[in-house]
């Protein structure tokens, strides 16, 4: 029976070995929860369950080796559209998505839905708007894109130089919060970890690449599942009997709302324009959960969501991987995987922090000061949480937790074995993993391919363009230990990252494919402008002379990057045929990739003048 | 390869089908967050209206728009001759 074209072009029995990887995780946590009721040591058994899905994760990444460009950059343009998704998904989140987002809705409430919302829409917008145009382009990087649509080079060291930025601040994140998690699960120095994480991430890179890191990704996407729906389901039956805690969260907070009722809060009634998140530091919980308003303006809530949204839209961590499916058709299915399973962790994460808030209302508010449970006791000896008993019984303005120990503080509140308390740090170290190495390939792809190579005007030999990038891994990752060492707040740094984004590659690269007549010139201003006002404003804010948002920054940089680069290209139209070809050919699916064929060409003219 | 007349028509239809799918869900995602607090006090399945809105209703539509986009799109491909050889 002749097979369907997609499943030709795409890596054969890839369920069977991702199935065989989910088994062997969840065999490594049976087996851990017959070791913990052994008598095992708990440190041991924590370092072996932190280990072990490592040396897991880098393995796979390690042997899926590259030979060529087009498998080191785009993975061969043969992963399945759902492994795609799966694998886009749980990058896009990533480890301040799983622990910080979750976080931070755990101590504001419903406050901090529009991040969830803004994370998932971003993957709606990139999904309709670029995905498709970028695979039929099929250029390895997006500056590449931006420089092969543009015919220029100077548009596409200038975009590298600006779009540079928010991903190193990405890349610093993740390791941050990975390397939080990963201190907190095995009792070693956070610094340590910092180094860990941000090898590993780049170890799964180094021999394939995208492709490495696809598959690595897609096997953390498994374990950040189940370390997500296991305990959240486990909680739910618990509460509710029945084991949807997507769901069952909801009922939940109707009796959690008039809870906190009776209990004293003090932020109320804000500026309009006031974007306020919780820190990485202990902070006492300030407002009811269903309570809007109270630490994000009416005015500016807006903004937080289109931005967060434009921002994920614009990132080149999340717009290289267009190009690893076999077609453009495959990739739209795998957007529409990737938004699906985006959405179920949404709504799991939401029940997480849900669940959380439930249990630190029940078992600590109200109760006597010398009789907290010992969940939190034992948060409280690693500096994780604090209460002060102001008055005769703990209120919930006395009790202070850190905005990042939510997702992994669960199962303990739950009284769940410590094996799956493992579990669930398990699942945000490896989101934290799969963030920082799609980071760190976007990074090294843009400082090999466009900062070094991109000046040529022939990309050079395969071996030379690999050996570079190999390099440029290195560099990456060093980048990333010292980014992650000055990081205090994984999540304000996340958001600045996105701001950036917004403002610079997101308006680019929505006219170059909506718009013909964008000129070069056009675009090197945007860029410029879009990157100047936004950091501007953000260096203003952070030194306190406006007070604005660092967010909010891309609200006026991303509008003066649409109007500077719609003057510009009206005023001074330099578009060359060739780039009117260009945008011709991506906006149609049908027929090979634009770069793929560029390069046939010139391998093709490199042979003959070979002869 | 279709000629350049249907390449206009798959192009404008194509913009179309972009506007049809992000505008609405774009607006959505804006609005209904504005009234969750206001809504919070009329329970539905259990839940705090509000809530389920901004929480449960938006990640479904983004699902079944991102669901329904490319459906449609690929009907709008193949309509035009535009879809790529099997």
């Amino acid at each position: 029976m002749a097979m369907p074209h997609s499943q030709r072009l795409t890596t054969p029995r890839t369920g069977i070995y991702f199935g065989i990887f989910a088994s062997a995780f969840v065999c490594l946590f049976l087996g851990g929860l017959i070791a913990e009721q052994l008598g095992v040591d708990a440190s041991l058994l924590n370092s072996v369950l932190f280990a072990a899905p490592l040396a897991l994760f880098v393995g796979i990444g390690a042997a899926a080796p590259a030979d060529d460009g087009r498998e080191f950059f785009t993975a061969g343009r043969s992963m399945p559209s759902y492994f795609s998704g799966l694998s886009l998904a749980v990058t896009t989140l990533g480890g301040v998505g799983v622990v910080s987002v979750t976080g931070a809705l755990f101590k504001i409430g419903i406050d901090a839905l529009p991040l969830q919302i803004g994370w998932l829409s971003g993957l709606v917008v990139a999904g309709v708007m670029l995905f498709p145009f970028l695979r039929k382009c099929g250029a390895y990087t997006i500056p590449s894109f931006l420089g092969l649509r543009f015919e220029s080079r100077v548009v596409r060291m200038i975009a590298a130089m600006v779009l540079i930025v928010p991903t190193l601040m990405l890349l610093a994140a993740e390791v941050r919060i990975g390397a939080f998690m990963a201190a907190w699960m095995t009792g070693t120095p956070e610094a340590l970890m910092v180094v860990v994480i941000a090898v590993a991430a780049a170890a799964a890179a180094v021999m394939g690449g995208l492709r490495g890191a696809t598959w690595a990704s897609a096997t953390q996407a498994i374990v950040t599942l189940i370390a997500m729906a296991v305990p959240a389901t486990i909680v739910s039956l618990l509460i509710s009997n029945l084991p949807l805690p997507q769901m069952m969260h909801g009922n939940l907070l109707r009796a959690l709302s008039r809870q906190e009722l009776a209990q004293p809060y003090t932020a109320h009634a804000v500026s309009a324009i006031v974007f306020d998140m919780p820190g990485a530091g202990l902070e006492a919980f300030t407002n009811h959960y269903l309570q809007s308003f109270g630490h994000v303006g009416r005015l500016s809530l807006p903004f937080v969501i289109l931005t967060i949204a434009t921002g994920i839209a614009g990132l080149p961590s999340v717009l290289q991987r267009a190009g690893t499916t076999p077609s453009v058709y495959e990739t739209r299915k795998a957007m529409g995987w990737a938004v699906l399973t985006m959405a179920f962790m949404v709504l799991t994460l939401a029940s997480v922090a849900g669940f959380m808030r439930g249990y630190v209302v029940e078992q600590i508010v109200n109760a006597a000061g010398d009789r907290l449970p010992l969940w939190f006791q034992t948060l409280q000896q690693y500096g994780l949480a604090d209460a002060v008993k102001t008055r005769a019984s703990i209120t919930l303005d006395a009790v202070f937790m850190r905005r990042d120990v939510a997702f992994g503080a669960l199962p303990m509140a739950a009284g769940m074995p410590l094996t799956l308390v493992a579990l669930a740090m398990a699942g945000a170290i490896a989101a934290a993993l799969a963030g920082a190495a799609a980071q760190t390939v976007a990074l090294a792809g843009m400082l090999s391919e466009d900062i070094m190579h991109g000046a040529h005007r022939e990309p050079p030999e395969d071996v030379v363009r690999l050996r570079s990038v190999r390099v440029a891994i290195g560099v990456a990752c060093g980048f990333g230990i010292v980014g992650a060492y000055l990081v205090t707040d994984p999540l304000a740094v996340a958001l600045a990252a996105l701001a950036l984004s917004a403002a610079t590659g997101f308006p680019v690269l929505v006219l170059s494919i909506l718009w013909r007549r964008v000129s070069r010139s056009g675009a090197v201003a945007g860029l410029v402008t879009g990157f100047a006002v936004t950091a501007v404003l953000m260096l203003a804010s952070v030194s306190g002379l406006i007070s604005l948002p660092l967010l909010l920054a891309a609200a006026f940089g991303g509008p003066a990057n649409f109007a500077v680069m719609a003057l510009l290209s009206q005023a001074a139209p330099n578009t060359s045929r060739r780039a009117l070809e260009v945008v011709r050919d991506l906006r149609l699916p049908g027929g090979e990739a634009i770069y793929d064929r560029d390069m046939r060409i010139l391998r093709r003219k490199r042979a003959t003048s070979q002869i | 390869m279709i000629d350049g007349v249907e390449r206009k028509r798959y192009w404008r239809d194509t913009k179309w089908q972009m506007v049809a799918t992000l505008a609405p869900y774009l607006l959505a995602v804006v609005a209904l967050p504005l009234y969750a607090e206001a809504l919070n006090s009329r329970p539905i399945l259990g839940m705090p209206l509000g809530y389920f809105v901004v929480c449960h209703c938006l990640t479904t539509i983004a699902a079944i728009v991102m669901a329904s986009f490319v459906n449609r799109q690929d009907a709008i491909d193949h309509w035009h001759g535009a879809n790529e050889e099997p």
